[in-house]
C-alpha cells in the first residue's frame, strides 16, 4: 500500500509541474491576457468586424477579448483555451512571428464583407487539396466560385461548399481544421479572379472514384490529383 | 493499514467503487444515446421542414404564374413577377438544406434558377415599357404547368412521408423528375431571354480570339517571353477557351503557371507569387506608380488602349483592373487584370480571359441626350465628382452606352451610370473603401 501512496504522490507532484511547466514553455509568439500592442488591437479589430467582439478596440488584451478569442476557437474549430497561439492566428489571418512594433503589417487578412467567405473557402481548400500543388488549391476554390454562379447550383459560397455530397472534406470534417497560408492565399487568389480551370463545375480525383457519372465526363484539364470537367 | 481494515476494503469498497463505475458507464452510455437521437431528429426535422417549404413554393409559383396569365394591368403584372423570382429564390435556399446529392438536385435547381430569372428579365422589360408578347404568355403557360406537376408530385411524396431524410437513400430523388435536356422533348420550356442563368449565356462563345491554332512550341515561346520563366513542356486543356497550360516549381519555393489559347496564341494567364507581403491600402502616388507599371506591362503586350480602373491590394500584390477603352469610351467588359508586387514594382501576374472573351470593336449608339442633360437626371442629393462615358453590361449579352458619374452622398461613394439614348438609370454601384482597396458592389 505504501508503494502505491508514493506512486500517488509522485503522479500529484509531476501534474503540478507539467501545470505550472506548459503555458511557460509555450510562451513564444503569442497573444493571451494581458498582452497589450498593436497586434491585440489587429487581432481586435478582425474579431469585431466578425462579429465575435463587442468591446472596445483598445490594444489590451482583457478578459472581453478572451472570450471573444474562446468564441472564435470553438465555432472554427479550435482548442478554445482564449490565447492566440500559432493555429489560431493562422485562422484569423494574423501573424505574429513579427513581434509588435513592425509597423501596421500585423494584420495578414483583407477587409470588406468577403472576409467570412474567404476563410470559409480557405478551410475547403485546405481540407479537399492540402497535398495539391498551388494552382490545384486555387482550382478548387475556382470551382466553388464558379458553382456560386451556375444555375445547377446554389447561389452562396456557404450554399455550395455545404451541399449534401459535394466535398468529402465536409462529410469527413476536414473542413474544420484550420488552413494554412498557402490556402488562405489560394482562396483570396481564386476571388479575386484567378480561374485555372477556365469554368469548371466539378472534380475528382482518379485514383480514389468510382463514381461512373464523374467518369462519364470529358476531363478538361488535370491539376496533380485532380481531374476537372 | 491493519490487516482487517485492507480486508474490509478488498471485500466491500472495492466492489462497491466498480459497481458505481459501472452504473455510472450505463448511465451515461443511456444519455449519450438519447443525445443522438435527438440530434438526429433535430437533423430530420429540418430536412422536413425544407422539403415542405420547397413544396409549398412550388405551389405558390404556380398559382403566381396562373395569375400572371389573366391579369392585364402592368403594375400588377411586375408584382407578379416579382413574387415569382423571390419565390424562386425561396425554392433554391430550401433545396440546398435537403440531405440529397448536388448531382441529382442540379437540374431542378436550374429549372427553378431559370424560371425566377426568367421572371426577372420579363419585370426589367415590363417596367420600361416593353410589351408581353406571346411568346412570353405561352412560356408563363407552360411554366405554371411544369410547376403544378413539380407541386403535384412533391406534395404527395411530403403527404406519403417520403421526404429526403437520413432514412431514406436519397440518390436519385429528383432525378425522376428532372428537365429533359433540351435537345431531348421536354417538359420544361427553353426559356428564350437575354439574363445572367439563361441557356444562351451559358453558351455564349468567345468574341476576342481570331487566328489560327499555334503549336504547343509556340505557345509556349509566348508564355515564356511574357511570364520571364523558360516554361518546359505543357498540357492541352479543354473548356470554354481552349488552351496550352504551362507550369514550372523551382526548389526554393517559387512558380510560375501560364495557359496561352490555342486559337491565335494569346496569353490567357500567367500568375507568379509575390516576394513582399505588404497589406493594405498605399497612398495615391504609390498606387499610381502601380497602375503605370501595369498598364505598361500590358503595352508591351500588345494591348494599347487600356486604362486602370480599380483596385485591389492583398498578399504583397496591388490587382489593377484595366479595361480596354475605344475612342475614350471605356469598355467594362474587356478587362484585364494585372497583379504588380508591390514589394519589387513588377508584374507578377496577368488575366486576361475576359478580355479575349468579349473585346471586339463596338458599334456605338449616337448620344440622344446631352452629358449636361444626363446629370441633371441624378438624385438632386448626389454631389458629382468624375464624369465619363462607358459601356457597360447589363446582362451577358447586352451592353448600354452610358454616361458613368462618380458621386458621393454623405460619406459614401457611388457610381451612377445613365443611358446616353435614353436618359435612364442603367446601373447605380455603392464603393466601399477597405483596407483592400476599392470594393464595387
Amino acid at each position: 500500500m505504501r508503494g502505491l501512496n508514493r506512486s500517488i504522490v509522485a503522479l500529484l507532484a509531476l501534474l503540478l509541474i507539467l501545470c505550472i511547466a506548459v503555458p511557460e514553455m509555450a510562451d513564444a509568439a503569442m497573444l493571451r491576457q494581458g498582452s497589450s500592442g498593436e497586434q491585440v488591437k489587429a487581432l481586435q479589430s478582425k474579431l469585431k468586424r466578425w462579429g465575435y467582439y463587442n468591446g472596445n478596440v483598445d490594444g489590451i488584451f482583457g478578459s472581453g477579448t478572451a472570450q471573444a478569442v474562446k468564441y472564435f476557437q470553438r465555432k472554427n474549430g479550435l482548442a478554445a483555451d482564449g490565447i492566440v497561439g500559432e493555429a489560431t492566428a493562422r485562422a484569423l489571418g494574423l501573424s505574429l512571428t513579427g513581434s509588435a512594433g513592425g509597423g501596421s503589417s500585423g494584420s495578414g487578412s483583407s477587409g470588406g464583407s468577403g472576409d467570412k467567405d474567404m476563410y470559409l473557402l480557405a478551410r475547403l481548400v485546405h481540407g479537399e487539396a492540402r497535398g495539391e500543388p498551388y494552382k490545384g488549391k486555387v482550382a478548387v476554390a475556382a470551382v466553388v466560385l464558379n458553382r456560386v454562379k451556375s444555375s445547377s447550383f446554389p447561389n452562396s459560397i456557404s450554399g455550395v461548399i455545404y451541399q449534401k455530397g459535394a466535398f468529402s472534406a465536409v462529410s469527413d470534417g476536414q473542413i474544420n481544421l484550420s488552413p494554412d497560408n498557402e490556402s488562405i492565399k489560394a482562396a483570396r487568389d481564386a476571388m479575386n479572379g484567378w480561374d485555372p480551370t477556365g469554368g469548371c463545375l466539378y472534380y475528382y480525383n482518379p485514383k480514389k472514384t468510382s463514381n461512373k457519372w464523374m467518369l462519364s465526363h470529358d476531363v478538361v484539364l488535370t491539376i496533380g490529383e485532380h481531374a476537372f470537367f | 493499514m491493519s490487516e482487517k481494515t485492507q480486508n474490509v476494503f478488498q471485500k466491500y469498497v472495492i466492489p462497491a467503487i466498480l459497481a458505481a463505475a459501472l452504473i455510472g458507464v450505463i448511465l451515461w452510455a443511456a444519455q449519450q444515446k438519447a443525445l443522438a437521437e435527438s440530434y438526429k431528429n433535430l437533423a430530420k426535422e429540418s430536412y422536413v421542414r425544407a422539403y415542405g417549404e420547397l413544396t409549398d413554393d412550388l405551389y405558390d409559383m404556380e398559382s403566381t404564374l396562373s395569375k400572371l396569365t389573366a391579369v392585364n394591368s402592368p403594375a400588377q403584372y411586375v408584382l407578379l413577377l416579382d413574387e415569382v423570382w423571390r419565390l424562386s429564390g425561396s425554392a433554391v435556399s430550401h433545396m440546398s438544406y435537403l440531405p440529397v446529392s448536388h448531382v441529382d438536385t442540379a437540374e431542378l435547381n436550374q429549372f427553378v434558377v431559370r424560371l425566377g430569372d426568367y421572371a426577372h428579365s420579363l419585370t426589367k422589360k415590363a417596367v420600361r415599357g416593353g410589351v408581353i408578347t406571346e411568346e412570353d404568355t405561352g412560356a408563363i403557360i407552360q411554366l405554371r404547368d411544369s410547376c403544378a406537376k413539380l407541386a403535384e408530385e412533391y406534395g404527395d411524396k411530403y403527404a406519403r412521408g417520403e421526404v429526403p431524410a437520413e432514412d431514406i437513400d436519397a440518390d436519385g430523388y429528383f432525378a425522376e423528375s428532372k428537365p429533359e435536356d433540351s435537345e431531348g422533348i421536354s417538359e420544361f420550356p427553353t426559356l428564350i431571354y437575354d439574363g445572367p442563368f439563361s441557356e444562351s449565356s451559358e453558351k455564349l462563345q468567345p468574341r476576342g480570339l481570331s487566328g489560327g491554332e499555334v503549336t504547343m512550341e509556340q505557345a509556349q515561346t509566348v508564355a515564356s517571353i511574357i511570364a520571364g520563366v523558360t516554361f518546359g513542356g505543357g498540357q492541352e486543356t479543354g473548356g470554354k477557351i481552349p488552351a496550352y497550360q504551362f507550369s514550372i516549381s523551382n526548389e526554393d519555393g517559387t512558380w510560375a503557371e501560364a495557359a496561352v489559347t490555342r486559337q491565335g496564341g494569346k496569353l490567357l494567364w500567367y500568375m507568379r507569387p509575390c516576394k513582399g507581403n505588404t497589406e493594405g491600402k498605399p497612398d495615391g502616388a504609390e498606387g499610381k506608380k502601380y497602375a503605370d507599371t501595369a498598364i505598361k506591362k500590358l503595352e508591351e503586350m500588345g494591348y494599347h488602349s487600356m486604362t486602370a480602373t480599380y483596385a485591389q491590394y492583398y498578399g504583397g500584390a496591388a490587382l489593377i483592373n484595366c479595361a480596354a477603352t475605344q475612342n475614350g469610351v471605356i469598355l467594362y467588359s474587356d478587362l484585364i487584370k494585372v497583379w504588380v508586387d508591390r514589394e519589387t514594382n513588377e508584374v507578377r501576374g496577368v488575366d486576361a480571359r475576359n478580355y479575349l472573351f468579349s473585346h471586339t470593336e463596338r458599334e456605338l449608339p449616337e448620344a440622344r441626350v446631352t452629358m449636361a442633360e444626363a446629370e441633371g437626371y441624378l438624385a438632386p442629393s448626389l454631389k458629382v465628382a468624375g464624369r465619363q462615358l462607358a459601356l457597360i453590361p447589363i446582362t451577358p449579352e447586352t451592353e448600354r452606352l452610358c454616361y458613368e458619374f462618380k458621386c458621393t452622398l454623405d460619406n459614401d461613394s457611388y457610381i451612377v451610370y445613365i443611358g446616353v439614348e435614353t436618359g435612364e438609370e442603367e446601373q447605380i454601384f455603392r464603393i466601399i473603401d477597405s483596407e483592400d482597396g476599392q470594393l464595387v458592389i
